[in-house]
């Protein structure tokens, strides 16, 4: 079984549970799934607990086949990669460094040449060469957040997942970085997972969108699907109407009832 | 994939960058023995530099009083001076990095106030803990508290979780309560003995041996070397434990191991030499700024800057009053802030 499974994942913190033996899901290589739901619902939480940065009390996690969810975190990373939401840092690094770093610790064997080679041509995907040399703590927000994209893809693992990896971006810059990821999970045959808040980004770039609500999943399949899904609006607690453009583009309208 | 990606203006200035930083590195190493040197020719006694350096290359070649001088009296406080200005400087530089916090040193949680109890209690009660610890009875008690301390906190930190937070807030516990006990131990202390503690927490290099030497040198070659091997992992952690964590890294038990090593460095130094402060915060912080904090360059120039400071603070304890030498603690923060104002001023206005 390729990809990512992942089944009856419970998260808590003492009594209170933020994922309640959330349903089962499959995200397959090569394709990119958005996480969408409201604040609170759960998604990063689910990333975190399929990154090993969260203890699961329940439930398991797949990897191409293998299970995963009792791997510490060094074994775990070449299975899963993960972009936090927090991508501002004081780290005196030029962006060079940073992602030369993450390569470095991802993966502590590979030759020194063959990484170097890897950060360049990361770079150069990521439009962050042209800042090879400049401290990352110097950068703008958007800037910091290319880094942090580009530490993510140096040494892809087979599942990427993204916490919001847009939100400091430009139109140009959201764009180019969403078809950054269609195209690593194209060529590296990765599973890609994106959180987002952006519903119209999400209908857009993903080929698939899950929703999450109060800890688990309340709908999961083709974008037109999920948003047509009264569960859709009542996650949010809006009244949701898509509808596609004469373009193709799927047009979403949101109002307070 | 080919060369050619390696061959972009963007490749050409970072490996412009690469040199630079090693050039940076061979530079401070040089100034490092240039004043150990001048450090070896101050002192007491007015000796030339030429005549120093005579007797460091063929001690037979010159007259006894010199050799003994040279290489029995002021050579053991000279490289002790460059030994321990590394340690605080390479731990400094890790405290910093594991707490994620510029302000923190190799002494932040509590290791100095320990150290200062547990010589006091040696001064105070003749109590050792090491059996057979004989002349070295102040030293060895003082590793053994410093050490102690750390390990409190390590066993706490398993116990509540290794992050930052809750290590700087269990060692600034430990540290009021270490105070407290040193403050009872002074108050009990007779004039004698109360004179001992102040001077010892004052820190002194004049205590060195070679034996020690040798041992400090030993340790930090061990220390330094498992840093060493930790050095993409302890670079990776300047992006915060989910980043560090998701390349493969475990954030909480690196913070754990990194303690005990530094630990191992801190408690050393004071144990030597007493409370020396301030090395470890500039040491790591001019590195810092002079090759950004990727471990390659960032720990062993941290070393360096420490050790060419403590050089420096080493001869200025000799010469500001001639046939006096201040206890170093107090003379390196004197040596100390001037230089450190003067780097950060200076970079400003370069950066304007």
């Amino acid at each position: 079984m390729k990809g990512l499974h992942f089944e009856d994942i419970e998260v808590g913190y003492g009594t209170r549970m933020v994922l309640r033996g959330i349903g089962a899901a499959a995200l397959l290589p090569g394709t990119i799934t958005a996480l969408i739901g409201p604040n609170a619902a759960g998604k990063s939480t689910l990333m975190r607990a399929i990154a090993g940065l969260l203890p699961i009390k329940r439930g398991a996690i797949a990897v191409d086949g293998t299970r995963i969810e009792k791997l510490r975190l060094r074994p775990r990373a070449k299975y899963v990669r993960y972009v936090p939401q927090t991508y501002a840092t004081s780290a005196r690094l030029s962006v060079y460094d940073a992602v030369h770093v993450a390569a470095r610790a991802a993966a502590p064997d590979e030759a020194p040449r063959d990484i170097r080679l890897a950060v360049a041509a990361t770079l150069e995907r990521t439009g962050t060469a042209p800042l090879a040399d400049r401290m990352v703590c110097d950068l703008s927000g958007g800037q910091q957040q290319l880094v942090a994209l580009a530490q993510g893809l140096v040494r892809p693992a087979p599942v990427l997942l993204l916490d919001e990896p847009t939100s400091a971006l430009d139109l140009r810059n959201q764009l180019e970085a969403l078809r950054l990821l269609r195209d690593a999970a194209k060529r590296d045959k990765i599973a890609v997972a994106v959180a987002m808040h952006d519903l119209a980004l999400a209908a857009r770039h993903a080929d698939r969108v899950i929703l999450l609500s109060q800890g688990a999943i309340v709908a999961d399949g083709a974008p037109d699907d999920v948003f047509a899904a009264p569960e859709c609006g009542a996650a949010y607690g809006v009244e949701l109407a898509a509808t596609r453009s004469g373009s193709g583009a799927l047009l979403i309208e949101a109002s307070l009832p | 994939m080919s060369d050619a990606a390696l061959a972009s203006p963007a490749q050409t200035r970072i490996a412009a960058a690469e040199r630079r930083r090693g050039l940076v590195l061979a530079g401070a190493a040089l100034a490092v023995v240039a004043l150990v040197l001048v450090d070896l020719g101050t002192g007491p006694g007015n000796i030339p530099l030429a005549d120093v350096v005579r007797a460091l290359i063929d001690r037979d070649a010159v007259e006894i009083r010199l050799g003994v001088i040279v290489w029995d009296i002021r050579l053991p406080v000279a490289l002790q001076a460059a030994l321990l200005g590394a340690m605080l400087g390479i731990a400094g530089a890790q405290m910093q990095t594991i707490l994620d916090n510029p302000l923190a040193d190799p002494f932040t949680l509590g290791v100095s106030s320990a150290a200062g109890v547990g010589a006091s209690v040696a001064i105070v009660t003749g109590l050792s803990l090491i059996p057979g610890a004989g002349p070295f009875l102040v030293s060895a008690n003082a590793f053994v508290f410093a050490f102690g301390a750390a390990l409190l906190v390590f066993f706490f930190s398993v116990v509540r979780g290794a992050t930052s937070e809750t290590m700087i807030l269990f060692g600034i516990a430990l540290m009021f309560a270490f105070n407290a006990l040193l403050a009872m131990l002074q108050y009990r202390a007779s004039e004698t003995q109360l004179v001992q503690i102040v001077f010892w927490m004052m820190g002194s290099l004049q205590r060195a041996t070679p034996e020690r030497l040798m041992a400090g040198v030993a340790i930090l070659a061990a220390v330094g070397g498992l840093m060493w091997r930790r050095r993409w992992a302890l670079t990776a952690m300047r992006f915060g434990d989910d980043r560090a964590a998701s390349l493969g890294v475990d954030p909480r038990r690196l913070r754990l191991e990194t303690l005990l090593l530094i630990a191992l460095l801190s408690a050393t130094a004071v144990s030597y030499a007493g409370v020396i402060g301030f090395i470890g915060l500039v040491g790591p912080h001019i590195a810092r700024l002079a090759v950004g904090e990727d471990q390659r360059w960032f720990a062993p120039l941290s070393a360096l800057c420490g050790a060419a400071l403590l050089s420096a603070a080493s001869i200025a304890a000799k010469s500001i009053s001639p046939g006096v030498i201040y206890p170093i603690g107090i003379v390196t923060a004197l040596v100390g802030v001037p230089v450190f104002l003067s780097i950060v001023a200076g970079r400003r206005s370069v950066a304007r």
